[in-house]
């Protein structure tokens, strides 16, 4: 016999640009036995229950991957994964909040072909796609691009002038969808892709979602490198970027152009894609990465969606490859130029600066493994392009620019203001006839002012207009402190409908600077006759003509604390600050809306509504420093009251002060207003940030001692806490400014019960009293392990995942979702997480 | 001493001794293989607790598997295997050896007992004794009693066993299945300890890492999963199965090399480099298990590192001679085998103050001086003699 082979000696290095096969498979199907089509691994990307959870790499030596061994490297990498996803269930997604409309803008130039495919897969689409618009970009091929529209029966529309981006304009002003999908000519969509970026939108703080783009093919090194270093697929992990969170220049992971979606509002709302950038220009890319760092910028969410899968065919050409490599060196240097040059909200520029450094930081690593040959690394050329891309930007950003001023603008996209999409849906609610449930009770407006002459006198023209019997309505504005003529106004103002608005001034002979709205709320109740209270703030406007009949409602049985919503409207603020709290307004609201459990921390005095006679029996509200609604709500749970929501009584709040020194001042309030609040109603005290103390960080955390043995130090320190703060924001360092407000917060919170208890030897003494104070909220996903193990049913809601720290940790205690992200489980039980890492370990 | 039990989580029988520890425990779930638990001296946990302990340990593995669908490869049927056991004087071991062959559920297509020149009967009448197949080779030489053993069958796969091995029950079934596809022509698998009696046995697991191979499946292939001149990561000869129109194509078993040749091993590394050279691919299969019996005694130990040592670097510098390898790349190879074996690793032994270590790499070293005599030793005729 002749041996004409040598055995290849040590090969594998590299092995990340050999190429391969691509697949997906479903693992709720049997599993197929895969056809390597001649490639010596393959790839396959692994969805179960609808969800894509990862990807395994198998040898393929012998052309196909037989079931068995697909499934013993599925167990082998997955499954740990496997194993928890089949016991934990997805939160139900409320379908009166998905989108019910959406176009999808493809972009094609001179690729008929491709975009035949791209057409073909769009048309297997599952769910509400209301309008397919293909955006015909290109110069040579145009009729057979109209030709291949026409076929698969979509609209085509032309933009002569070369420029992606000029196409995705043109496709936004015709589109009339309320999210608009954008995918690439040489890319297929898998039919869950629509619904399931459009499942994104649930949340109405989030204005984009990028899915996961897999290869459609990597039979070709050229393809397996191009995948290697320019994926546009970012992992198999669901995540939610915050712009209140991370740096907005974050945004390029969260997705790309290939696979993206965009409430249209928002893209009208910045002007759509700035034409200069993106492919067809000196640019060549970077018009996606600019669009979602917007919505990072103006302090809204990206859902990267892993579930929502896209395959792209990269191309088979290895110069193709190197031209796109520079290409994005230009594309990430042009759009980081033209944020700081936008000419309505340009971000500043140590933002770019700091980007830029990162980016380069980036690729000179991989720039480094390239020149030692480490398995793996991309060859040197490759990883030098991206350089040499950022070199050229200086020449070729200013030559977009100037062909901008020769070639026009393109589609001018017409402007519109930031969309609210959860205003939208309260004002629907509350226009929208409540059911009706014999007589209804008879109410008691109760509405505390001071110094808000035009807002109490707006709120009381709006309460004119409700559609109620209004003689079962009596209105009574207490007036804490007359000192802009409130009750002067009021008792000119001339109203049609409400029968008798009672102007009470509580301070008459007290403190000229007013008593508290508790106080007042109690003054304004002692004074009422009607059956039912409802207390609502002098800054509310309602949403709708139905606010009042829908407390009524609320009302209609006894034992119910009934809480409207009364979200914020910051759709447009730039400052950080402002926009936390439009975020965790939000959040709040949403929770209300879902009917979640409720309890007595979402319970806010500012639209609220409780029966007279229980509001007496109760005693009213304590005068505290700040907790008075949470003091209310715990003892009316005592009583065997329960907290509801009210949708449809929603009222959006007008006046909101975004400044950081006043919310650390409520915060120290806060931490007072705990203490009383755990003293008063000790079974209550496990739920409050005060049983922190004794949880992970409590006893140990410096700042919490540093604030309960020093609380007339810690406003020095947070004074130049709050100057730094500024700092981090102008470099857009947006991760530092959250741990440091977090940090400040906690000190704040803690200088506060520090005021309350009187030092560190009164809160040890104020521990021993208040036995309860332990944590209770406890994170239930602990508890499934040994039911896990013998096939019980485990009922846990998987979470979503927020990168970086929580805000609303800050913003308002306990009330707001829990933040400890889907897998969980996975860091609180390291032993099982073990069992993942392959059967062999001992 | 430290037991070897088996614990089978799908067998809801209480399957280990009341105190199981100091035990070196395999897991299955069925004829799943999911892995290995050492359990140490001081270990109290009753058989209830550790397996407790086991199932959630691997409930991921068992479940997760459950999960999937898919169907079992039917390739290659148990009937279609021969198991072939190679003898020569052991009847102790013989013995043991087909009790456990006889138990195979499924049962192969055959077993073949090749008797190579014993000087007595008793292998004979063993082999007689429980019905099996009896071929006698009077040639010794274990590749040439292989040979005769895949000479003797017309099945299309032979399962090589050797004697002091004992098969586990579902072995035939996993190595059936082992040939997922038709361009797989050998297929091995894990071998475990039978038994952990003698210091020399605990010594050979312990320090050399016995036979095993780990726990997941792996692939190899002279192109896209290649083990250079490494052909001894794909398996071992007491377990390891080979298509016969594969044999027949090789030539089989090089009759020069190997048990009872100048060389005195190698020859399943051999055949595994020349399958990889063919352009085959080898599969390690997790799941066919066999048990071995390693050896008793501590010169028996010694005597088979110096065997390891002479065999490896004799067979490389063959295959330069022979020109079926790169001289560089072998000089290469065994530079580093040597700097591995027997510079780091008596200098690690040292450190430790591991004497045990230190004698296995020397043994191992003495081994290796003698292989140039050997390579001489070694005809250059064609392969089959």
């Amino acid at each position: 016999m002749t041996h004409t082979a040598h055995p290849t000696p040590m090969a594998g290095a590299r092995t990340s640009a050999l190429p391969a096969t691509a697949a997906f498979v479903d693992l709720d199907k049997p599993l197929p036995e895969i056809d390597a089509r001649g490639a010596p691994t393959v790839v396959v990307a692994l969805r179960f229950r609808g969800d894509t959870i990862g990807s395994v790499r198998v040898p393929a030596p012998f052309g196909i991957v037989p079931p068995l061994h697909l499934a013993d490297a599925i167990v082998c990498e997955h499954g740990f994964e496997l194993f928890l996803r089949s016991r934990l269930r997805r939160p139900e997604i409320p379908l009166e909040r998905v989108p019910s409309s959406a176009s999808i803008v493809v972009c094609s130039a001179d690729r008929p072909d491709q975009l035949e495919r791209a057409l073909a897969s769009i048309a297997q689409l599952r769910g509400p796609i209301f309008e397919v618009i293909v955006v015909d970009n290109g110069r040579v091929h145009t009729a057979a691009t109209e030709a291949v529209a026409a076929a698969a029966g979509v609209r085509c529309v032309r933009e002569p002038v070369a420029g992606l981006d000029r196409a995705r304009n043109r496709g936004i002003a015709v589109a009339r969808g309320s999210v608009i999908l954008f995918t690439d000519d040489d890319v297929e969509v898998d039919p869950e892709w629509a619904a399931r970026l459009l499942d994104c939108f649930v949340d109405p703080a989030v204005m984009a979602a990028t899915g996961l783009v897999l290869p459609a093919r990597l039979d070709t090194s050229a393809r397996a490198l191009s995948e290697s270093m320019a994926s546009h697929g970012r992992g198999y992990q669901r995540r939610i970027l915050d712009g209140t969170i991370v740096s907005p220049t974050r945004a390029g992971g969260a997705g790309a152009g290939a696979s993206m979606a965009f409430r249209a509002g928002f893209l009208r709302a910045i002007g759509g894609f700035p034409p200069e950038l993106d492919a067809g220009t000196p640019t060549q890319s970077g018009g996606d990465t600019f669009a979602l760092f917007q919505v990072l910028q103006a302090g809204y969410r990206i859902v990267y969606e892993p579930a929502a899968v896209a395959f792209h065919w990269h191309r088979d050409d290895d110069a193709a490859l190197r031209r796109m490599l520079v290409g994005y060196g230009i594309g990430s240097a042009s759009y980081l130029s033209r944020v700081v040059l936008d000419p309505e909200r340009p971000a500043p520029v140590p933002i770019a600066v700091r980007a830029l450094g990162s980016y380069v930081r980036f690729l000179a690593k991989r720039a480094v493994q390239a020149a030692v040959r480490r398995p793996g690394a991309p060859p040197l050329p490759h990883a030098l392009d991206e350089f040499r891309g950022i070199v050229q930007a200086a020449r070729e950003f200013p030559r977009a620019r100037s062909q901008l001023d020769e070639r026009g603008r393109g589609e001018d996209v017409a402007r519109s203001p930031v969309p609210v999409p959860l205003l939208d849906e309260l004002r629907l609610r509350a226009n929208e006839p409540p059911g009706r449930a014999g007589t209804p009770p008879s109410l008691s407006i109760v509405i505390p002012t001071r110094a808000r002459r035009e807002h109490v006198c707006g709120l009381l023209a709006a309460l004119d207009v409700q559609q109620f019997a209004y003689d079962a309505v009596e209105v009574i504005v207490v007036v804490d402190g007359d000192v802009d003529g409130t009750a002067d106004a009021i008792t000119k103002a001339a109203f049609r409908r409400l029968p008798r608005v009672l102007v009470l001034d509580a301070t008459r002979d007290r403190r000229a600077d007013g008593n508290g709205a508790a106080h007042a709320r109690n003054c304004g109740a002692a004074l009422a006759h009607n059956d039912v209270l409802v207390f609502l703030d002098d800054d509310l406007k309602p949403l709708g003509s139905h606010l009042l009949s829908a407390h009524a409602l609320a009302q209609a049985g006894a034992g119910v604390l009934g809480v409207g919503p009364c979200p914020v409207d910051l759709r447009d603020s730039r400052a950080l600050h402002a926009q936390m709290l439009r975020s965790w307004w939000t959040d709040q609201t949403v929770r209300l809306l879902d009917g979640e459990q409720l309890h007595f921390a979402d319970v806010l005095s500012g639209n609220m509504s409780i029966r007279r006679s229980a509001f007496e029996r109760l005693g009213g509200f304590a005068v505290m420093p700040r907790r008075e609604d949470w003091d209310l709500a715990c003892a009316a749970e005592a009583a065997g009251m329960r907290v509801e929501a009210v949708p449809a009584a929603g009222a959006v709040q007008e006046i909101v002060d975004p400044s950081v020194t006043l919310a650390l001042a409520d915060r120290r309030r806060e931490g007072a207003g705990d203490v009383l609040l755990a003293h008063r109603h000790p079974q209550a005290a496990g739920a409050l940030p005060l049983s922190g103390w004794r949880a992970a960080t409590g006893a140990n955390d410096v700042l919490i001692r540093f604030a309960l043995r020093n609380p007339d130090r810690v406003g020095g320190v947070i004074a130049a806490g709050v100057q730094a703060l500024r700092g981090y924001e102008t470099i857009g360092a947006r991760g530092r400014f959250q741990r440091l407000l977090w940090r400040l917060a906690r000190m704040a919170y803690w200088a506060g019960v520090a005021d309350a208890v009187g030092g560190e030897d009164g809160w040890h003494r104020f521990v021993d009293v208040v036995e309860n104070l332990r944590p209770r909220v406890s994170r239930d996903v602990l508890h499934c392990e040994g039911d896990m193990v013998h096939g019980a049913d485990v009922d846990v809601v998987l979470r979503d995942v927020y990168i970086g720290s929580v805000p609303a940790e800050f913003a308002g205690g306990l009330a707001n979702r829990a933040a400890f992200d889907r897998w969980t489980t996975v860091r609180f039980l390291p032993e099982l997480d073990a069992i993942g890492r392959g059967a062999d370990e001992a | 001493m430290t037991r070897c039990c088996e614990l089978d989580l799908a067998n809801p029988a209480p399957q280990l001794p009341l105190r199981p520890g100091p035990a070196w425990l395999l897991v299955r779930h069925g004829s799943q293989v999911l892995g290995e638990v050492r359990l140490g001296t001081a270990d109290a946990r009753s058989r209830e607790e550790v397996r407790a302990e086991l199932e959630r340990r691997f409930a991921a593995a068992i479940r997760s598997r459950q999960l999937l669908e898919f169907a079992l490869p039917e390739e290659v049927l148990p009937t279609d295997v021969a198991v072939v056991v190679c003898t020569r004087d052991r009847p102790h071991h013989l013995e043991p050896c087909l009790r456990a062959l006889r138990e195979l559920d499924p049962p192969p297509g055959e077993i073949i007992v090749v008797d190579n020149a014993s000087r007595d009967t008793s292998t004979r009448d063993i082999a007689l004794h429980h019905g099996l197949g009896y071929v006698r080779e009077d040639t010794p030489g274990l590749n040439h009693a292989r040979n005769a053993g895949w000479s003797a069958t017309a099945r299309r796969v032979v399962a090589y066993v050797d004697d002091d091995a004992r098969a586990d029950r579902n072995f035939v079934g996993a190595i059936a299945r082992g040939f997922a596809a038709p361009e797989i022509a050998v297929v091995t698998g894990l071998v475990r300890p039978a038994e952990l009696a003698s210091q020399a046995q605990i010594v050979f697991e312990q320090l050399e890492g016995g036979m095993g191979k780990g726990y997941e499946r792996r692939i190899f292939h002279a192109v896209s999963a290649p083990v250079g001149l490494r052909a001894y990561e794909c398996g071992v000869g007491t377990n390891m199965a080979i298509r016969r129109v594969v044999l027949a194509a090789l030539g089989g078993f090089d009759a020069r090399i190997g048990v009872g040749t100048p060389t005195r091993g190698g020859c399943d590394f051999d055949l595994f480099a020349r399958a990889l050279e063919s352009g085959h691919t080898i599969v390690y299969e997790p799941h066919a298990v066999v048990r071995h019996v390693h050896r008793r005694t501590m010169g028996g130990l010694l005597a088979q590192m110096r065997d390891y040592g002479l065999s490896f670097p004799s067979l490389l510098r063959l295959y330069a001679r022979e020109g079926r390898a790169d001289p560089r790349a072998v000089a290469k190879e065994l530079r580093s085998w040597h700097w591995r074996r027997h510079v780091r690793r008596p200098l690690v032994a040292l450190r430790h103050r591991n004497w045990m270590m230190l004698a296995l790499s020397l043994a191992e070293l003495r081994g290796s001086l003698g292989s140039k005599r050997a390579l001489d030793a070694t005809p250059s005729s064609a392969l089959l003699a």
